[in-house]
């Protein structure tokens, strides 16, 4: 089925709403001509504006049309062409919506996202009164740079090139081929710009000299070149991510792992514990073993997990309580118990020790006391959780402890939940881990 | 009894895909990055589509666009990423966009506390944009509920075609918990309303101004034509006063008439008691446990927790205080909440609960602060 410019571009709507000599009509002129070139059907294609003139144009257009944000069109183009791949996606956007969207357009650049945006470069900003935009010439007069802007412009297709975009061209409104290339590059596959040089009478015109010879100059001034400039072979978006995720699509979702109450409710009706450690001693996934351990004996557990900004440095902490009804509060005044394996941890709980009652009980690696509270504390020597001389099962070990002295769960929750751990070799680790504090506890 | 032992990310994430979500698009942040992570991992198996933007405007513009393509879609931030979102909020409102976002509060302004957990983001996600319309904004106090709301989410913004945010905050998405999943409820989410007539499509077309405009996709056989400037029916720019105030009092109302739906509450009254706890997010957990242990103190108190946060479910709190001479409003902020309560019960005594350095309201702290033993019949 063939098509023509009517079908696109409504030959009713006009005229155009712009400024006498205004070069915006070319351009949508030109549009209108390269899309029957490219023959795609009119309802296959998004015509994608924002602000600035050029964005009042999508009415003269029969496609859908998507008029958003200054500068976001190139998100939204994006987003239709994600959302739906079998659209062709053009984006008509001016000098001032690719600079506030000059990160979208480098990165969809990057990405090779597959849609066609022209930029419709007049070099200053006409809507808002002529103020200088990215692209105004060094030297120009605007509304904002009254004696000559110091500023120095950006070239468009120059951007698209280093972002590794598939395909740039720079072209005058005034080339009668501009039709031709406009085609070109929507049937480019990945990303694909036009740097299309304008004319706006309204401003910029008439504070600067401008007539063909001076664009062609100041193309010469700047060691620029009309005519496609990038044109590279990469897959588009689409295609990779359709490849690269080929391999995920079928499985089934996740849905968690569902865990029966396989050892007996202990009778309390509730405890809480608060563990202090340091990051990288794996306070969090060790406070999860003892979380499954409770779910596994019919307890309902929380465990809200504190750490700064850092990795691997600063301090851990997992603040728990179980409980046979739902839990509802995830912290409370004075924890039962607390568990300190680093003096990140001690120090950063220091003020809640201080205020902890006496009947609450203080388990802490020995090297780290004294400690200042009126909670009875007691001693977790370092030979008796020393596994292996593995940093990363001290939190274990000493979690094995505390729950032999305290009951919050029993050694074989602790052994069952350590074995839900999605890696063999860490369910091993820590099952070694277990096994060795099982004996050292008996003999004591 | 399935019980599982997981944290409010994934709740979100499994009541968004239960919910129909095909869609993703997010920027890292903490601490919602969890979200992010998840969706990128699931919607493939599924077919749907999830990008990492390079920043949060990116990240909304893909989403609306996307919900504009037929996509239902979702998207997850936190402080510094939902100041981003603001002038995107204020288009999926004008343009008539189904989206769902997660808010994951942390202490604020600007980059704040990463990892410190806050209820601050209150009042800023009613007013977060410009325009002055009605946001809906659900929000969750445990696991549980952040998948229930999830999906209740999903359904009222592809019914209403708005953006609905989920409150959440640090606490609830990444505390662990055990949870019984079979006992999780959940809401089926309708498809928009399909445009049925003859062609031409008019975007914008309602009848009463409560009205949901019937939907096609960018790319149907028939044109659409989306925009988020003020607009006709047509979805072509006017300023014709008329057609500006029906349109403006149309986004409105499209919320307000629908209030009945959109009210979430949960009433616990006692009998007899003198005080009310109000309370929403994670500060309505503590609460609870505060009025619990009250109660087994053999104190009286009633709670009404919000899920609904806004629009402000002015009836049910009224009703909730009736009875009452005190209110007590607990809060991870300033007493953001709290204003609202004021304005609704100017003739109660009304006590804020807050804490403004990251730590959750224990509820020790409740029952002090709040005087609740002074309910003791």
């Amino acid at each position: 089925m063939s098509f023509e410019v009517n079908d696109y571009l409504l030959e009713k709507s006009k005229p155009y709403p712009f400024c006498p000599g205004c070069s915006h009509g070319q351009v949508l002129d030109a549009l209108g001509k390269a899309l029957p070139m490219v023959g795609v059907a009119p309802n296959r294609v998004a015509l994608v504006t924002d602000i600035g003139c050029i964005g009042i144009s999508d009415k003269h257009f029969g496609m859908h049309t998507f008029h958003g944000l200054h500068g976001r069109s190139v998100t939204y183009a994006t987003g239709l062409k994600l959302g739906n791949p079998d659209l062709t996606v053009v984006v008509l956007v001016g000098d001032g919506g690719l600079g506030i969207g000059g990160h979208h357009f480098l990165h969809a650049a990057r990405r090779n996202v597959d849609i066609t945006v022209l930029v419709c470069n007049n070099f200053n900003f006409g809507m808002t009164g002529g103020q200088h935009s990215v692209t105004t010439p060094h030297q120009a007069v605007t509304a904002t740079t009254s004696e000559g802007n110091f500023e120095y412009p950006l070239d468009i297709a120059g951007l698209v090139d280093v972002a590794q975009g598939n395909f740039a061209a720079r072209v005058m409104f005034y080339d009668p081929k501009l039709p031709e290339i406009i085609a070109e590059a929507i049937r480019s596959p990945g990303f694909a710009a036009l740097d299309i040089w304008e004319m706006c009478t309204a401003y910029y015109a008439k504070r600067n000299k401008l007539n063909r010879t001076v664009l062609e100059e100041q193309l010469k001034e700047r060691n620029l070149s009309t005519g496609i400039v990038v044109r590279r072979e990469r897959k588009g978006y689409v295609e990779q991510y359709r490849q690269s995720l080929e391999a995920l699509q079928g499985k089934p979702l996740s849905e968690g792992t569902p865990m029966a109450s396989e050892f007996p409710r202990p009778s309390y009706p509730r405890q809480s514990v608060l563990i202090a450690g340091r990051a990288g001693q794996k306070v969090r996934s060790t406070a999860m073993i003892l979380g499954r351990a409770g779910v596994l004996s019919d307890l309902y557990v929380t465990q809200r997990d504190d750490y700064p900004v850092t990795v691997m440095t600063g301090h851990s902490t997992a603040e728990m309580i179980f409980q046979p009804d739902p839990v509802n509060a995830l912290t409370v005044d004075a924890p039962d118990y607390v568990l300190i394996t680093a003096e990140e941890g001690r120090d950063v709980i220091r003020e809640r020790l201080k205020g902890l009652p006496a009947t609450s009980t203080v388990y802490a690696l020995e090297e780290l006391l004294p400690l200042d509270t009126p909670a009875r504390v007691e001693p977790i020597p370092a030979t008796a959780v020393d596994i292996q001389k593995k940093k990363t099962q001290i939190v274990l070990a000493c979690v094995a402890w505390l729950a032999a002295r305290t009951g919050v769960v029993s050694p074989e929750a602790l052994r069952r939940a350590a074995q839900s751990e999605e890696r063999q070799s860490i369910s091993d680790e820590n099952l070694a881990t277990l096994a060795e504090m099982d004996a050292r506890l008996a003999r004591k | 009894m399935a019980r599982e032992y997981i944290d409010g990310t994934e709740a979100i994430v499994r009541g968004a895909l239960h919910a129909g979500c095909d869609f993703f698009a997010g920027y890292p942040i903490t601490p919602s990055s969890g979200v992010l992570v998840r969706m990128m991992r699931e919607l493939p198996k599924i077919g749907g589509m999830a990008v990492q933007g390079e920043d949060e405007i990116a990240s909304i513009g893909m989403c609306i666009a996307a919900s504009m393509a037929g996509r239902r879609p979702l998207t997850a931030t936190s402080g510094p990423g939902i100041s981003l979102y603001s002038e995107n909020l204020g288009l999926a409102i004008m343009g008539e966009v189904p989206l769902v976002i997660v808010n994951v509060q942390r202490l604020g302004p600007a980059t704040g506390g990463a990892t410190t957990g806050a209820e601050g983001d209150v009042q800023f996600v009613q007013w977060v944009t410009s325009g002055g319309l009605p946001m809906v904004v659900l929000s969750p106090t445990d696991v549980a509920s952040s998948y229930w709301l999830t999906t209740v989410a999903f359904r009222l913004a592809e019914r209403l075609r708005i953006p609905v945010i989920l409150n959440t905050s640090k606490d609830l998405v990444q505390t662990m918990e055990t949870v019984d999943v079979s006992a999780w409820k959940k809401v089926p989410v309708e498809p928009r309303t399909p445009f049925g007539g003859a062609a031409p499509y008019v975007p914008y077309r309602f009848d009463r101004l409560g009205d949901v405009p019937q939907f096609l996709p960018v790319g149907a056989d028939l044109q659409v034509r989306f925009t988020t400037s003020m607009h006709d029916e047509h979805g072509n720019l006017t300023k014709k006063l008329a057609k500006v105030d029906r349109t403006f009092r149309h986004l409105q109302e499209k919320v307000l008439a629908h209030l009945d739906e959109l009210v979430l509450v949960e009433e616990d009254r006692q009998e007899g008691a003198d005080t009310l706890v109000v309370a929403s997010g994670v500060s309505a957990r503590s609460s609870r446990a505060a009025v619990n242990m009250v109660r087994a103190r053999g104190g009286k108190v009633s709670m009404l927790t919000v899920y609904s946060v806004w629009p402000v479910p002015e009836a049910a709190i009224r009703k909730a205080a009736e009875g009452v001479s005190r209110v007590v409003v607990p809060e991870m902020n300033v007493g953001l909440y709290r204003r609202e309560i004021e304005r609704l019960l100017p003739n109660r005594k009304t006590i804020g609960v807050n804490r403004v350095d990251g730590e959750v309201l224990t509820p020790d702290e409740i029952i002090r602060t709040g005087e609740l033993e002074g309910g003791v019949a």
